[in-house]
């Protein structure tokens, strides 16, 4: 627990210097930045959702957006795959690098680059076809050459549902329960081996054993996956993230470890949202 | 729901406050009754100690409640844990306090050490520490907190003279071998009283900042 | 205080029984609404069943109509005009449609042009059936010199039939949940892979539907052929004096002079005899029964997409 290189006697310095929490409890020191966001605005017509925000995304870590309803994280998560897009008059300005690709140069394809950053909704959305097709479709429309049967076997394992699913893969997936259709929808986004999962309040509509399951899943996909979650439950972005970022009404008020961010958050705004003091 | 739990919050910080005050009270008489040499009082000040005993308890049950129904985070979680802390280093100083009265009741019949000039001034200066940590607690005041800090050192100064003291009257002759471990026990209970008082301010400074300064020069 | 709890019960008066019975005589009105519109079919069928079942035989779908041998006049080539007729208009509106659904609702952006199209897409649905007629006469039969052809019938049929299918695919597109084409986008899909793999066969039930309705329209109308100029009387099958290979025959068929059901059966009820009144009657038993059978097709075709769904 003992920071070692602090400034001797100022006490006064030594509580405003170092944030950083004790080498014991952190995560690995920030690794490479898999997707760096660089003053980023995203206008609907007159409306700035986002406003001139930069973030970087570390490989392998859980990143969450929090804030209250309308303050932009979904905005800011569907940039990263350009899932905006298809909103008319969705103007954007700013950079997302992913991998050292800025995404909305002209010779970024979006198509490609969707099959590199896989997305999971709110609400579990599989397609009305069964389940084996539901992990392969992505992989056949992109024309995975490999041994398809493995493929859905290994992402249904990756998303913890092989043993319940396994004697029924012909089956509708919407036979499935809430729950079983969400991680069925993570392991359709894991068949296209992408490099960053987004998940836009992947457990709002999910029951709390639903939703301990898909967050004990998130922290095991960390080893593997990059994770940029939104959420409107604070608990969970504590519980899964090892980042969080604060976001108000479009612009990111502070993005912290995620502990330190909810023992002691920097800014009053962070501090009144998340102890639940807004407005 | 927000409005509720910060009302029980504040409700539960006062009663830490409360309980601060009583603490403060238990020393300021033990201290008394040591230096007047007023067995009546002393005794007195000894049959205070199970209210803070209990109130610890109440404290404590409150405060797991609380961290239980309502998953507190940034400055709510900060002062529970810091209500939890100086909860326990209260409940310390009372016994320590206590423990103070107790030699109080004996050395009451060797007044040599009533005129011991540095326990008299021991007891000051721990009477005032815990008084500042107390008003730092109650105030939240970062600034006191971390001056509290740095002024432990005459505490360990005068104690060191009260031993050497010691020390140096029994290698003179012996006069009273009980007295003197009595003296020796007054001396050693009010310095940690100070530690105590100490941890209070530190715990402040958690409050505060989120920055957990203790072992830390 | 204390009086505050039954003077706030007073203020409300919730006079059940003329709730309840308003409740009833509504069910009451719907209830006897329902059964008139059952009795007035039951009665048209009825009548109709009665006047023609005497020639209500095979021999009457597979004869000639004959004006001097009423008796043992038929709907053959009628049957197989009307037949024809929708089977071309189908095989040319139904892409037509669905492809231009597709475009507005999938491709095309929420521009004043599209919106300008729609709107007119949905007024030329209104537009009469014979001024149709008048534009196939014009375009198709004149213009275009394909004579009073099933052809230039079927693609009349066809401008008639687009704007039903149009509005109906666009609708049945529509209530495709947003979320499906956001899971296939997320997935690196194009627009063409979503829209072929998901938002078709989940908007296909809806499609089916408004194909059926306008095709069972395009059955039963008479006045947009009359003005074609199919015939009244065929006295042989389309095509019938065309020899050599298939396409030939095709060919013919496709261009040879043709009649319909609703016409052959406008002509008979024109003749003054009673035995021609018969023949009308067991001529409109068959119209109802191809109707009925292309409407159970649409109902099999979606059963069996529903069940494949399933597997």
């Amino acid at each position: 627990m003992v920071i070692m290189d602090q400034p001797q006697g100022s006490l006064a310095g030594a509580a405003k210097a170092e944030m950083r929490p004790s080498p014991v409890s952190a995560p690995e020191p920030a690794g490479e930045t898999i997707v760096r966001i660089e003053n980023l605005t995203i206008r609907y017509g007159d409306f700035s959702a986002v406003k001139n925000v930069s973030l970087d995304v570390y490989r392998n870590q859980a990143t969450a957006l929090i804030g209250p309803s309308g303050c932009g994280k979904s905005t800011l998560l569907r940039a990263i795959n350009r899932m905006n897009d298809f909103v008319p008059n969705c103007q954007v300005d700013g950079r997302i690098v992913v991998r050292g690709r800025s995404i909305y140069d002209p010779g970024c394809d979006p198509v490609d680059l969707r099959r590199h950053i896989g997305m999971v909704f709110q609400k579990p959305n599989p397609f009305p076809k069964s389940i084996y097709r539901n992990v392969s479709w992505g992989a056949k429309i992109n024309g995975y050459r490999g041994d398809m049967d493995a493929l859905v076997e290994q992402c249904l394992r990756r998303a913890g549902l092989w043993e319940e699913v396994k004697d029924k893969l012909k089956q509708v997936a919407l036979n499935l329960s809430g729950g079983q259709q969400q991680r069925l929808c993570i392991a359709r986004a894991l068949a296209l081996q992408p490099d960053v999962l987004l998940m836009d309040e992947p457990c709002s509509a999910l029951d709390p054993i639903a939703t301990a399951r898909i967050e004990d899943l998130i922290d095991q996909l960390k080893t593997d996956y990059t994770v940029v979650l939104v959420t409107h439950n604070m608990q969970q972005a504590a519980r899964v993230s090892d980042r969080t970022a604060f976001l108000y009404m479009g612009e990111l008020i502070e993005v912290e470890d995620t502990h330190v961010l909810f023992t002691h958050p920097r800014h009053p705004r962070t501090q009144a949202y998340i102890t639940g003091r807004f407005g | 729901m927000t409005l509720h739990f910060v009302n029980l919050l504040d409700d539960l910080r006062r009663r830490s406050l409360r309980m601060a005050a009583l603490v403060e009270d238990i020393l300021n008489e033990a201290c008394e009754a040591l230096l007047s040499g007023d067995p009546a009082l002393a005794r007195r000040v000894i049959l205070r100690d199970e209210g803070v005993d209990a109130e610890e308890v109440e404290v404590e049950k409150e405060v797991i409640r609380l961290l239980a129904l309502y998953q507190p985070v940034g400055i709510d979680l900060r002062l529970l844990c810091a209500i939890l802390k100086v909860n326990n280093d209260l409940e310390r100083i009372a016994d320590c306090a206590i423990n103070v009265a107790e030699r109080a009741k004996h050395l009451v019949e060797h007044p040599v050490h009533r005129t011991n000039t540095e326990l008299r001034e021991l007891c000051n200066v721990v009477q005032q520490i815990l008084r500042r940590s107390v008003q730092a607690y109650g105030g939240e005041d970062l600034e006191s907190a971390q001056a509290i800090r740095s002024g432990d050192t005459i505490v360990d100064d005068l104690y060191a003279r009260i031993v050497q003291n010691i020390a140096s009257e029994g290698a003179t002759g012996p006069k009273s071998t009980a007295a003197m471990l009595d003296a020796l026990s007054v001396a050693k209970n009010l310095e940690r009283i100070a530690d105590h008082a100490t941890n209070i301010a530190e715990d402040v400074i958690f409050l505060a900042t989120g920055q957990i300064v203790r072992h830390q020069q | 205080m204390t009086s505050a709890a039954p003077s706030i019960s007073m203020l409300y008066q919730p006079r059940l029984a003329r709730r309840k019975a308003c409740n009833v005589v509504f069910y009451v009105t719907g209830a006897a609404v329902c059964a008139m519109t059952v009795a007035l079919l039951a009665t048209l069928i009825g009548v109709v069943l009665k006047d023609g079942w005497t020639f209500l035989t095979v021999r009457f779908v597979t004869s000639f109509p004959s004006r001097i041998e009423p008796e043992l006049a038929g709907v053959k080539p009628a049957l197989f005009g009307s037949l024809c007729v929708v089977l071309m208009t189908g095989v040319i509106s139904v892409p037509l449609g669905v492809g231009a659904a597709v475009y507005l609702s999938e491709y095309a952006g929420d521009s004043r042009l599209n919106r300008f199209i729609q709107l007119n897409i949905a007024n030329l649905a209104g537009v009469p059936s014979i001024v149709y007629g008048l534009l196939g006469l014009a375009v198709f039969v004149r213009w275009l010199h394909l004579g009073s052809s099933i052809l230039a019938g079927s693609l009349t049929m066809s401008l008639l039939v687009l704007p039903v299918i149009i509005i109906s695919a666009r609708e049945a597109i529509a209530a495709v949940p947003q979320s499906l084409r956001q899971a296939a986008y997320a997935l690196g899909a194009t627009r063409w892979q979503t829209v072929r793999a998901h938002v078709l066969p989940s908007a296909l039930p809806g499609i089916l539907t408004g194909v059926i309705l306008s095709l069972s329209r395009a059955v039963g109308e008479a006045a947009p052929l009359l003005i074609v100029g199919a015939a009244a009387f065929m006295l042989s099958m389309p095509g019938s004096q065309a020899g050599g290979g298939a396409w030939n025959k095709l060919v013919a068929i496709g261009t040879d002079n043709f009649a319909v059901l609703p016409i052959q059966i406008f002509n008979w009820c024109k003749e003054p005899d009673v035995v021609f009144q018969q023949l009308a009657a067991a001529g409109i038993v068959v119209l109802l029964a191809a109707l009925l059978a292309m409407n159970s097709v649409a109902v099999g075709i979606r059963l069996w997409h529903q069940r494949k769904r399933t597997w």
